[in-house]
C-alpha cells in the first residue's frame, strides 16, 4: 500500500488513485507523423529501472491530475 | 523417560484437554506443548513425506513439527496454542493418531523417495495421473477442513504513527521507551501475550538491582500510561510493506472476535523481532527428544516443565553453557555438553561444571538409534572409531542463532552474511527501518537493551525529536557468555545413508540438498524449490541458515556467496478468513440504485454488471423459465409497452466556452451542427482507433453538454475527458461535472409509451412533431421536474425520463400505475440484449470488442474524417491503408431457426485451421421466431449470403450463413415514429 502525496489534499494511501503510467505528451499534429513514430507514441516507453515520472489521478478525492516522480526499484517518491 | 513438572506451587487452574482423542490434564497459562510435554507425551506429530514420529523441538513459531488441528481450525501450532477447558487438538498428517500412524511405510520406502522425486516420477502412462492424483492428494497435505462453515469473526483496523516497533523484548521495550519518552508516537507489537522477549529472556539478569520482570512491568506500565503510545499484545507483526505500511494479526483482540487485522502506517520502522536457535545436524536429528536448548530452558523457566530427566546438550557456541546452566538451576538434569570445538572459553566450562555438568569437548552426536531419544552415540570429531553412548533422554541442540530478518526484506532491504555470527544480518540503508537487538546480531539481553536504546534515539533523531539516553546505569547478567560459534556443524558420518535433517518440516535432508547441487539445482532459488526446503509451513525458520551452510558446503563456497531467498509476506500464515470480509455481502462492493428494493419484491433474478452495480436481469413470473421470461418481457416491449431502469449509464455535464472543441477532439463525431435540445449518439475511441466506448450526447445549451456513457465505462471515460481537459489540453475552458448517481434515468418504451406518458400526466407537449426522435425536452411528469429524452436501445418508440434519484420510485409507482391499463411490465438486461440484437446495435463490450474500429463495425457515418484530429484519427487512418482483412460486424442465422449459436464460437477459415472471426452476441428472438446471432468476421460485408463453419465452445462443428447484421425494422420507424 503506497503512500501517494497528492498536491492538493497532501499524503494519501494508493488505492485513493489511478496510476495512468509513464508520463507521454500527446504530439500537436497527429497527421504529421509516420507510422513508426505514431507507434512509439502508442506502445514505446522508456521504463525506467529508477527515477520514472507518472501520471495519477486522485479519482476517489479531488479528482486532479498530477505528475510524480517514482523510483521503480524501491518505490520512492521524490518531489 | 520423559517430560514431568517441577515443582511449583503457582501454577494455574487445572484444565481439562484431549490430544488424538485422549484426556489430559493441563494447567491455565500453559501452551498446548507446555502441558503435552509436562504428560510426559514425546511423540505428537508425523513428519510431512516421511511420516517418521516427530516430537516438540521449540516453544514458540520456531517450531517445526508440532502442527495440530484445533477444535476445527486447521494449522495450529502446539507451541503458540493457549491451553483452554475443553480444547479438543488432533495431530495432522497421521491416522489414526500421532503415535500409532499407518503411512509410517513412507519411511520405509524414503530412499525412493528423496528430494525432488515428485519430478522424476508420475510421468506415465499420462492416462495414469487419474489414480496418481487421488493417492499424491491424500498422501500430501496437512489437516483437514471442517465440513460445517467455521465461526470465524475479524474485523480490520487502522492505526498511524511517528515509529512502529516491532518486537516487546529488551531491544523493543528500550527502543519504544527512547521514542515515547522523546514525544513520538508509538505503536509497539509483540506477538507475546506479554512484553519479555523470549521465554529465557530476563532470566538471570538484574538490571539496576531489579530482576527482569519488574523492569519489563515497571516499562510496561509506562508505556501504557501515554497516551500516545498504543502498545498491541498477542500481535504478530506479519508484513512490512512500502512507505512504513504494516500489518500484524492480534489473536482473541476481545471477547467475541477471533482475529483483528491491524493496518499500521508510521513514519519509521525499529525491528527488534529476535533471533531463533539453529538445530545441529546429524543423523536422526528428528527423533521425538531431540528439541532446542532455548525451548528446553524456556520450558522449566516459563511453565515449570521439565522436558527430560536427564538432559545432554549439543552445542556448538558458549553461549548455549549458560542456558544449560540455567536448565540445571531450576531442577532440571543436565549430565553432559557435547562440543565439537577443540578450545572453549574457560568461563564457560568453569560455570557449567561447578553445577557437575560435563564438558565432552572436540565431540559430537554422530547419531540417535531407536525411535526416540533413549541416548545418543557420540564420538571424537576426527575418530569416529572411538563412537560410545551417552545415556540420555533429551538432546538438547544449540547450533547458533539466526536473527529474524524477514521484516527487513520484505520492502527491500538487503542482508549481508557475518562469518562470526555464521547468519545473515540486516543491511542498514536510506529507509526509515532500522534493527535492533538480536535481529541485528546483538545477542545477549545487555547489549540487546544497550541496542535498542541506541536503535531508538537514532530513530528518534531521524523524526526530529531528541531523545534522552534510557536511565539504565547497571546491568548484570548471570551467565554471559560471548557466543564464539564455530560455523554451522554437521556431525561426520559413520557410515553412508541415514538421515539427517536440515529442515525438519519439509523432510529435507542434506544429502537431499548435496543431491540438489550435483544434479545442477546449486542456486539458493533453485535449491529451495527443488528440494522444497524452507517451503513448509514454518517457511524455513529454522532450517534456512543450515541448509545454505550445507549448500555453500557442496558449492565450495561460503554462505555469503550462496545468499538467501527472498522473503516475502506473510511472515507467518494469515487465515483467508481475516482478510477478507466475512459477512459475504462485501465481499465484493456492489452498487444499487433507489429502485433496487422494488426490483428485488418484484423478485427480479439480479445480476451484477459492469461498473458494480446489481441490476435485474429478468422478472420471472412464478415457474417462468429465464427464457419464458425473456420472450415475454420482449414480446410486451414491442407490442405494449415497457419500463426499466437505466440510472447506472454514466452521466456528465460539461459546461464552457470551449465544449463543442473539446467534444469534437474526443469524439468521432461533429458536434457545432448539433442544435441546443438535440441529441445524437457519440463515439469515443483510444488513440489506437478501437472504439472505448458509445452513448448519446445532448446538447442543453451552447455551451453545455452532457454526455452519456455505457455503465461499465462511467468512470473511466471521466478519467479520459479529465486527463484531456488538466493536462493535454489545459488551455481550454472548461469545467465536467459526473452526474451519474444525481439523475435516476427511467426508460419507457414501446409502441404504448406516449400514451402512457400522456397518461401519468406531463405538461410537454409529445406529438412528433414537437417532440422528435433524439430530442430533450424539460418539464414536469408525474408533477416531478424532469428532463425527457427521445433515446432508443430496443427499437421501439422509447422516452428517458431523468429525474431526481430520490424522486425516481415515485416515478417508476406512478408509469406503471399509469401504464397497468396499457399492459405496461419490467423489462430487464437479459430482455434488452435480445431487443438491441434484433436490432443489431452494437454493445460495447461484445461487438466494440477492445478490437474493431467503427469502420469494422460498419459505422462509417459516426465518424466525421473531415475533422483535422480527433482521438483515434491517426490510427483509422492507418487501418484504412491496412492490406490485412479487417474483421467486420456481420449477422448469422443458423439453418436450423430453433438453434441458438453460442456466444464465443468461432467462425472457422475454408481450411477449417484457423479462426477468422467469432460470435459476439446470439439469442432466440421472440420477435422473429427464430435464433439470431451478430458476429464479427474477417472482410464479413464481402461473404453476405454465403454459409460458414463455426467451433463451438463444446467442441462441436455448425453452420450459418452470413447476413446483414440487422433483423427487424430495417428503417428504424418504429422508434422514429
Amino acid at each position: 500500500m503506497l503512500l501517494v502525496t497528492c498536491p492538493f489534499c497532501g499524503p494519501r494511501n494508493e488505492n485513493e488513485f489511478v496510476c495512468k503510467g509513464e508520463t507521454v505528451t500527446r504530439p500537436a499534429q497527429p497527421a504529421a507523423l509516420d507510422d513508426a513514430a505514431w507507434t512509439a507514441f502508442l506502445y514505446l516507453r522508456d521504463n525506467t529501472k529508477g527515477r520514472h515520472e507518472e501520471h495519477w489521478w486522485h479519482k476517489h478525492g479531488c479528482r486532479q491530475w498530477f505528475r510524480a516522480m517514482r523510483n521503480t526499484a524501491d518505490n520512492r517518491f521524490t518531489p | 523417560m520423559s517430560g514431568y513438572r517441577l515443582p511449583n506451587p503457582a501454577r494455574g487452574a487445572p484444565l481439562r484437554f484431549s490430544f488424538d482423542g485422549r484426556p489430559f490434564v493441563g494447567h491455565q497459562g500453559e501452551t498446548l506443548a507446555a502441558a503435552l510435554l509436562a504428560n510426559g507425551e514425546r511423540v505428537v506429530a508425523r513428519s510431512f513425506k516421511y511420516h517418521r514420529p516427530r516430537g516438540i523441538y521449540g516453544i514458540g513459531l520456531e517450531e517445526p513439527n508440532a502442527i495440530v488441528t484445533i477444535d476445527d481450525q486447521p494449522h495450529a501450532l502446539a507451541t503458540r496454542v493457549g491451553l483452554r477447558d475443553g480444547l479438543t487438538a488432533r495431530a495432522v498428517n497421521a491416522w489414526p493418531s500421532a503415535r500409532f500412524d499407518l503411512r509410517a511405510i513412507h519411511d520405509v520406502f524414503g530412499r525412493l523417495l528423496p528430494a525432488g522425486f515428485h519430478y522424476k516420477t508420475f510421468m506415465g502412462p499420462g492416462r495414469g495421473w487419474n489414480l496418481y492424483e487421488g493417492f499424491i492428494r491424500r498422501a500430501a497435505g496437512l489437516g483437514r477442513i471442517a465440513a460445517a462453515p467455521m465461526q470465524w469473526r475479524t474485523q480490520a483496523q487502522h492505526a498511524h504513527g511517528d515509529v512502529l516497533v516491532v518486537g516487546a523484548g529488551p531491544a523493543g521495550i528500550a527502543a519504544a521507551l527512547t521514542l515515547a519518552r522523546a514525544g513520538c508516537r508509538v505503536v509497539i507489537a509483540d506477538d507475546g501475550a506479554y512484553p519479555g522477549g523470549a521465554e529465557a529472556d530476563g532470566a538471570g539478569v538484574l538490571i539496576d538491582g531489579r530482576d527482569a520482570d519488574s523492569w519489563f512491568a515497571a516499562a510496561t506500565a509506562e508505556l501504557d500510561a501515554m497516551p500516545f503510545v498504543r502498545r498491541l499484545a498477542d500481535a504478530l507483526v506479519t508484513g512490512l510493506y512500502d512507505h512504513g505500511f504494516a500489518t500484524a494479526i492480534e489473536r482473541q483482540p476481545k471477547a467475541g472476535l477471533d482475529q483483528r487485522l491491524w493496518k499500521l502506517r508510521t513514519r519509521a520502522v525499529v525491528l527488534a523481532t529476535g533471533a531463533i536457535e539453529r538445530p545441529m545436524i546429524f543423523v536422526n536429528n528428528d527423533r521425538p527428544g531431540v528439541m532446542s536448548l532455548a525451548a528446553v530452558r524456556g520450558y522449566a523457566e516459563r511453565y515449570g516443565v521439565a522436558c527430560g530427566r536427564n538432559v545432554v546438550v549439543f552445542a556448538n557456541n558458549s553461549a548455549a553453557y549458560a542456558d544449560a546452566a540455567a536448565l540445571k538451576r531450576l531442577g532440571v538434569g543436565v549430565s553432559a555438553i557435547v562440543d565439537p570445538r577443540r578450545v572453549i572459553a574457560s568461563d564457560a566450562i568453569a560455570c557449567v561444571s561447578a553445577l557437575g555438568i560435563a564438558v565432552i569437548a572436540a565431540h559430537a552426536v554422530i547419531e540417535i538409534a531407536g525411535r526416540s531419544v533413549e541416548g545418543v552415540s557420540i564420538a571424537p570429531v576426527e575418530n569416529l572409531d572411538a563412537m560410545r553412548a551417552l545415556d540420555c533422554d533429551v538432546l538438547a541442540v544449540s547450533g547458533g542463532w539466526t536473527p529474524l530478518v524477514h521484516l527487513h526484506s520484505h520492502a527491500g532491504g538487503r542482508v549481508a552474511h557475518d562469518p562470526a555470527l555464521s547468519a545473515f544480518l540486516p543491511v542498514a540503508d536510506s529507509r526509515a527501518v532500522w534493527s535492533a537487538g538480536a535481529c541485528a546480531g546483538r545477542l545477549g539481553f545487555a547489549d540487546a537493551l544497550a541496542d535498542g536504546a541506541r536503535v531508538g534515539a537514532i530513530a528518534a533523531r531521524a523524526l526530529g525529536r531528541h531523545a534522552e539516553p534510557l536511565d539504565i546505569d547497571d546491568v548484570i547478567v548471570r551467565d554471559a557468555f560471548a557466543l564464539d560459534l564455530e560455523s554451522s556443524f554437521e556431525s561426520p558420518r559413520r557410515e553412508p545413508g541415514g538421515k539427517a535433517f536440515v529442515d525438519l518440516a519439509a523432510d529435507v535432508t542434506a544429502e537431499d540438498l548435496r543431491l540438489a547441487a550435483r544434479e545442477g539445482y546449486d542456486s539458493v532459488e533453485l535449491m529451495k524449490r527443488y528440494t522444497t526446503a524452507g517451503m513448509a509451513l514454518d517457511q524455513g525458520r529454522h532450517a534456512n541458515a543450515n541448509a545454505i551452510a550445507v549448500l555453500a558446503g557442496a558449492r565450495g563456497d561460503t554462505p555469503g556467496a550462496v545468499g538467501t531467498t527472498t522473503y516475502r509476506p506473510p511472515f507467518a500464515p494469515i487465515a483467508f478468513g481475516t482478510i477478507a470480509d466475512r459477512t459475504g455481502q462485501r465481499l465484493v462492493p456492489f452498487r444499487t440504485t433507489t429502485l433496487t428494493r422494488w426490483h428485488q419484491e418484484a423478485r427480479a433474478v439480479m445480476y451484477d454488471v459492469g461498473g458494480g452495480w446489481r441490476r435485474p436481469g429478468y422478472y420471472p413470473r412464478v415457474g417462468q423459465s429465464l427464457d419464458e421470461a425473456v420472450a415475454h418481457e420482449c414480446r410486451i416491449c414491442r407490442a405494449k409497452a415497457v419500463i426499466y431502469d437505466s440510472s447506472p449509464l454514466g452521466k456528465i455535464e460539461i459546461k464552457g466556452r470551449d465544449v463543442v472543441t473539446f467534444l469534437e477532439r474526443l469524439y468521432t463525431n461533429r458536434w457545432t451542427d448539433l442544435a441546443p435540445g438535440m441529441g445524437r449518439y457519440g463515439m469515443m475511441l483510444f488513440e489506437d482507433g478501437r472504439v472505448f466506448d458509445d452513448g448519446v450526447v445532448f446538447r442543453l445549451a451552447p455551451d453545455h453538454f452532457l454526455i452519456h456513457t455505457t455503465t461499465g465505462n462511467a468512470e473511466a471515460a471521466l478519467q479520459r475527458l479529465e486527463y484531456h481537459r488538466q493536462i493535454v489540453w489545459p488551455e481550454l475552458d472548461l469545467r465536467l461535472l459526473p452526474v451519474t448517481t444525481q439523475w435516476a434515468d427511467i426508460v419507457l418504451c414501446g409502441p404504448q409509451a406516449r400514451d402512457i406518458l400522456a397518461a401519468v400526466g406531463t405538461d410537454l407537449d409529445l406529438s412528433r412533431e414537437a417532440f422528435p426522435f433524439m430530442a430533450l425536452r424539460s418539464g414536469k411528469v408525474a408533477g416531478i421536474s424532469a428532463r425527457v429524452m427521445r433515446v432508443s436501445f430496443t427499437g421501439e418508440l422509447s422516452f428517458e425520463i431523468h429525474v431526481a434519484a430520490r424522486q425516481a420510485e415515485q416515478l417508476w409507482l406512478a408509469l406503471l400505475e399509469a401504464g397497468r391499463a396499457h399492459g405496461i411490465a419490467p423489462l430487464g438486461s437479459e430482455a434488452n440484449h435480445v431487443l438491441r440484437i434484433e436490432k443489431g446495435f452494437i454493445s460495447v463490450g461484445h461487438e466494440a470488442d477492445g478490437v474493431a474500429d467503427p469502420f469494422d463495425l460498419g459505422m462509417k457515418w459516426i465518424v466525421a474524417m473531415d475533422k483535422s484530429d480527433f482521438i483515434g484519427k491517426r490510427s483509422l487512418l492507418r487501418n484504412q491503408r491496412d492490406p490485412a482483412p479487417r474483421p467486420q460486424l456481420v449477422g448469422l442465422l443458423a439453418p436450423d431457426p430453433s438453434i441458438v449459436l453460442p456466444e464465443g464460437a468461432q467462425i472457422l477459415d475454408a481450411a477449417g485451421a484457423r479462426g477468422r472471426g467469432y460470435v459476439t452476441a446470439s439469442c432466440m428472438s421472440p420477435t422473429l421466431q427464430r435464433s439470431i446471432a451478430l458476429a464479427l468476421l474477417e472482410d464479413g460485408r464481402k461473404l453476405l449470403d454465403s454459409e460458414v463453419r463455426l467451433f463451438t465452445p463444446s467442441g462441436e462443428t455448425m453452420n450459418a450463413r452470413v447476413t446483414r447484421p440487422i433483423f427487424f425494422d430495417p428503417k428504424s420507424e418504429r422508434m422514429r415514429g
